[in-house]
């Protein structure tokens, strides 16, 4: 029997990858890559489209009312304003909602037991639901990037393609902390709802703290000014990227410290 | 798997404490080879507890154990594990979850295959081996996690409570299935169901509070502790009620079962046979049937709580 069964460092190493499949293919029959890349989708193309038809919606409704309304001609900076603040609010709750559960639902509903019997680190347990998500967030903002672009420039011909697909990677990291943290505090508590509030609770936090200015511009959630920096071809801060990094560690280190000394209740 | 006197878990002094409660006292054991070991105890007497440390999910405060002689760290391989409550992932089927298992614990994909084909019928579940686990059976999950427990031949399969949660189909099933493992490994159940352990187990031990009461082997613990019982089956329940309170004038100890039957033990019973049978007499009160019962688990256990209690 012993023979076919490979060494323990061996076992560790490949069971990331093994766990980082279970992890995909739930995602994929619970349907949370559909629904994630559905909502990415349609933020990637509702921001130019509403962007361009708002002054056409906005006099339609005054003239309803007897108003005539005067608007300052669209241009692709409000389609891309768009985008970035409805991933950076509506896409970071849905992201937290889709996080909150990836640990604590399997402690509360027991079959993280299944996993904890086994010759399996909680690095491993951690990091193949972040790689998860992680995965799941490059689908979903690649998919929507795409579209953006896509109608982007069929509605505004001066629309910077490749400054916009760069400034997507800030979206992602953007996201990635949200990952990153409510993953980890799923770790830390035993309850979905707990781990999502909190998870709500430190994003409000960080958002509140970008928009005072000053020290507030560390916060990781400033990433979201910095993509429109960079669509306008301004140079770039460096200053959320220090946070961001101090977030994902801190949580990272917390969330594998609550997972190590888990133990079942009854 | 032949007679072996080898010890395949050996507990020394562990102990467990959640913040107030002491959950267990210096437990010490040790399982035979090839055996089935019941472990028994009401509910709250440190049964799961002590499961879950075997089983490394949770960690013991002091003390440690071996399993074929290798240290508590180094354990985790050689144990397959069914919880109280198993849960698997209700989107998987149970092919697929005993492929995930089996590739965790870094067996080959030939022979996870040939040990699938082995084990779904051995368990019962070929029919629903590509269904999801979420439309199954509290029996066949229970079924399903015995698989998942021997899939990789550990040396040893720890079950907790595998049959409390069963109907009675479920039930036999699931302890015929029990009594079949020990061809191949050792088992460690825990149960609070008295007859679940005496049919399937060779060895028992009794814990109650955190610690270990005794611990025997089944037979010679009934030939030792058990005593023979006598019982006296009445007409109705008042006739039994009656004659238990004159039994406990006579001092004989006694219980009621079935509401219209009384219990005395063997003992008692020949010592004071003549001042019974008067005492029904003059009372008038009919007795339908006396009859020697068997010793029981139920028995030792019942008495072993006692006098524990009283002490």
């Amino acid at each position: 029997m012993s023979s076919c069964i490979t060494s323990r460092s061996e076992i560790m190493h490949n069971n990331l990858s093994i766990l980082l499949w279970k992890e995909l293919t739930e995602a994929f029959r619970s349907y949370r890559i559909l629904i994630w890349v559905m909502v990415c989708a349609f933020f990637g193309i509702l921001s130019p489209l509403s962007a361009y038809y708002m002054p056409d919606i906005l006099a339609m409704i005054g003239s309803t009312q007897n108003m005539v309304l005067t608007l300052t001609e669209v241009t692709y900076r409000d389609a891309v304003d768009q985008y970035v603040k409805n991933f950076t609010q509506i896409g970071s709750i849905v992201m937290i909602l889709l996080a909150m559960g990836c640990v604590a639902g399997e402690k509360s509903d027991g079959s993280l037991q299944f996993l904890m019997v086994r010759l399996i680190t909680c690095r491993s347990i951690l990091f193949s639901k972040m790689l998860a998500l992680m995965v799941m967030e490059l689908l979903g903002i690649g998919v929507a990037a795409m579209l953006c672009n896509l109608y982007g420039r069929y509605l505004f011909p001066a629309f910077p393609s490749a400054l916009f697909m760069q400034s997507n990677l800030l979206l992602l990291l953007y996201l990635l902390v949200v990952i990153v943290m409510t993953t980890s505090l799923s770790a830390m508590v035993s309850r979905p709802v707990a781990a999502g509030l909190a998870a709500l609770g430190l994003w409000l936090v960080f958002s509140m703290l970008g928009s005072l200015g000053g020290t507030g511009w560390y916060s990781f959630t400033t990433l979201g000014s910095e993509m429109i920096h960079v669509v306008e071809g301004f140079a770039i801060s460096y200053k959320p990227f220090g946070s961001a990094i101090l977030v994902m560690i801190g949580s990272v280190i917390g969330g594998l410290c609550a997972l190590r000394c888990w133990e079942p209740s009854n | 798997m032949g007679e072996s006197t080898m010890a395949m878990i050996e507990l020394d002094f562990i102990s467990k404490r959640y913040r107030t409660v002491q959950a267990l006292k210096n437990v010490s054991l040790s399982v035979r080879e090839g055996s089935v070991f019941g472990f028994l105890g009401p509910n709250g007497a440190g049964k799961t507890t002590l499961i879950r440390i075997l089983a490394r999910l949770i960690e013991p405060t002091s003390g440690s154990f071996s399993i074929d002689g290798k240290a508590m760290h180094h354990t985790k391989r050689l144990v397959g594990y069914l919880a109280q409550q198993p849960t698997f992932y209700p989107w998987m089927s149970a092919r697929e979850l005993l492929r995930f298992s089996g590739t965790l614990y870094g067996m080959s994909f030939s022979e996870i295959e040939k040990r699938i084909d082995e084990l779904l019928p051995l368990c019962g579940i070929q029919m629903a081996a590509d269904r999801r686990i979420g439309e199954y059976s509290g029996g066949m999950v229970q079924r399903l996690g015995i698989a998942q427990a021997i899939l990789h031949r550990p040396k040893v399969v720890l079950l907790d409570e595998p049959a409390s949660a069963l109907d009675p189909i479920g039930r036999r099933d699931v302890l015929t299935l029990i009594g079949r493992l020990r061809e191949e490994t050792t088992v460690f159940m825990s149960s609070h169901i008295l007859e679940d352990i005496q049919r399937v187990c060779d060895e028992v031990a009794i814990i109650a509070d955190g610690s270990i009461v005794l611990q025997q082997n089944i037979q010679a613990l009934l030939c030792c502790h058990a005593r023979p019982l006598m019982r006296l089956q009445f007409k109705d329940s008042f006739t039994a009620s009656t004659c238990k309170a004159l039994l406990a004038d006579l001092s004989v100890e006694n219980s009621i079962e079935e509401a219209t039957c009384i219990v005395i033990s063997e003992a008692d019973y020949h010592a004071k046979h003549a001042k019974i049978m008067r005492m029904l007499s003059d009372h008038g009160l009919q007795l339908l049937g006396l009859y020697k019962q068997n010793a029981t688990l139920e028995d030792v256990f019942m008495h072993h709580i006692k006098e524990r209690n009283h002490a």
